[in-house]
């Protein structure tokens, strides 16, 4: 199987000189779902958004063997979907329809097209004919929902989620959950919600300050305690 | 939590609200340019003026309060324009009264009548300064986001405030100020990565969604007739 995501050595440090990622490492072959767990502050969100290029140029990190330059990073984010934690973050236009156009507007789609993939895609998260409403006006949970429309409409290869069930109550963050499961992409998610990754991942990773403590099967991670604790996971 | 909507009635349905926006644009602006060209002797004119007014509230359904809630808004504004010409004399003060209210009732009738996004997409089919449009999305996506942020603030000061020492609370209201601006600089840095992880690069497009029908026409012309009978002839 291909690697989807080759991380070798990644280090990162952000202006203030505070160190957030310290010599990295990962592969995640295509069709894995790989969970990234970590206290506060451990660096996940970080480590996401370097796969999807938003520090620029990173040769630490290749995406189906294309490495993360500035040249590359139309093609990058083609094939990397990445959901915010927060959902007020990404749904920036004024409706739910213009949100999710956005990016296949970008992708240079007729205009059929992408009327075509919001309404399939917003009928995958199950809010069919949400199309007009205005995103401040939806409740969390439905926020959520049409961001990852809006991800999902761009039909990319790595689908990035960052806390994709962070404040959300228990029935709709199953809900969500099931959501997930359904899409065959390649799926990294990094949480603190322990159930959400035991139940969807295939391999799961700790990351504390910035570094790789260990990488393994959830049952291999989950079952060894005094690691949850070592850690702050538990 | 309740805000104040400027396109708050925009969901009703009446003949107002199914016109195409640039229709009403053309239509309401044209009415206000007639209005400000007429000579504040014309009393005559002014009573039909307020006719035409009155009755496309009605047919708009909106509430009378609405409008009469705007105008106390607005009025401080009007006053001080008002006040500003005192030393033309009283008719050159009447006319910049009446102008000014019935000017308000009929952009309050346009923005009432119309949903927000619809209207910018008829000011972006105007060749209206791309860079302004984006602003005013940006605006009406965010603001109440802005005020939740202001409001959470506002109850967590009252929870640790006894009600001594008020000097010290416009130093507290300082701090808040400024890590309001903290907080939005650093949502605005979180709303551009993910703006680019959905391939923008510096421009935003949205998809065309207006059509204009007969019955737009139709109004279009009718209503422009109207206004240059009462101007020319009467």
């Amino acid at each position: 199987m291909r690697k989807a995501v080759e991380i070798k050595n990644l280090s990162f440090s952000y202006s203030d000189g505070k160190k957030v990622l310290d010599d990295f490492s990962l592969d995640i072959h295509e069709g894995e779902t790989v969970g990234i767990i970590g206290p506060n502050g451990a660096g996940k969100t970080t480590l996401l958004l370097h796969l999807s290029g938003v520090f620029g140029k990173d040769l630490a990190i290749k995406i189906f063997d294309i490495p993360i330059k500035k040249e590359n990073l139309f093609e990058i984010r083609k094939k990397i979907g990445l959901l915010f934690q927060n959902p007020d973050d990404q749904l920036f236009m004024i409706t739910v329809f213009d949100d999710i156009a956005f990016g296949l507007l970008n992708l240079g789609l007729s205009k059929e097209e992408i009327v075509h993939r919001a309404e399939k895609y917003l009928e995958a998260v199950s809010l069919p004919g949400y199309g007009d409403r205005i995103s401040h006006h939806l409740s969390y949970g439905e926020k959520k929902r049409v961001a990852l429309a809006s991800v999902l409409a761009m039909e990319p290869e790595i689908l990035v989620l960052d806390e994709p069930t962070a404040n959300l109550d228990p029935t709709t963050c199953r809900e969500f959950v099931d959501l997930l499961k359904n899409f065959n992409h390649t799926k990294i998610i990094a949480g603190h919600n322990m159930y959400v990754i035991r139940e969807i991942c295939d391999k799961v990773v700790i990351l504390n300050k910035g570094k790789k403590i260990i990488e393994g099967t959830p049952k291999e991670i989950f079952d060894n305690e005094p690691l949850l604790l070592q850690n702050r996971l538990i | 939590m309740e805000h104040l909507y400027i396109d708050k009635y925009s969901h009703l349905h009446s003949f107002i609200h199914r016109l195409d926006p640039r229709v009403k644009f053309i239509a309401f602006l044209g009415f206000i340019f007639t209005i400000l060209s007429t000579l504040p002797a014309e009393n005559t004119k002014f009573i039909i003026y307020f006719s035409i007014i009155v009755i496309l509230i009605i047919i708009s359904r909106i509430p009378v309060k609405h409008f009469i809630k705007n105008f106390f808004i607005l009025l401080p504004f009007i006053l001080l324009i008002v006040l500003s010409a005192t030393f033309y004399g009283s008719n050159v003060l009447k006319g910049i009264f009446i102008k000014s209210v019935f000017s308000i009732l009929i952009l309050t009738l346009l923005s009432s009548t119309t949903k927000f996004h619809y209207l910018i997409k008829a000011l972006e089919k105007f060749k209206f300064p791309k860079i302004l449009t984006i602003n005013m999305i940006f605006m009406y996506r965010y603001i109440f986001v802005f005020i939740d942020e202001k409001m959470r603030k506002e109850r967590a000061i009252k929870l640790k405030y006894f009600g001594k020492r008020n000097f010290l609370q416009f130093k507290i209201l300082g701090n808040i100020i400024g890590s309001m601006f903290i907080g939005a600089y650093e949502r605005s840095e979180r709303i551009y990565s993910a703006m680019c992880s959905r391939l923008f690069s510096g421009q935003i497009n949205t998809i065309e969604q207006l059509k204009i029908k007969n019955s737009d026409i139709i109004f279009l012309i009718s209503f422009i007739a109207i206004l240059l009978v009462v101007r020319i002839f009467i």
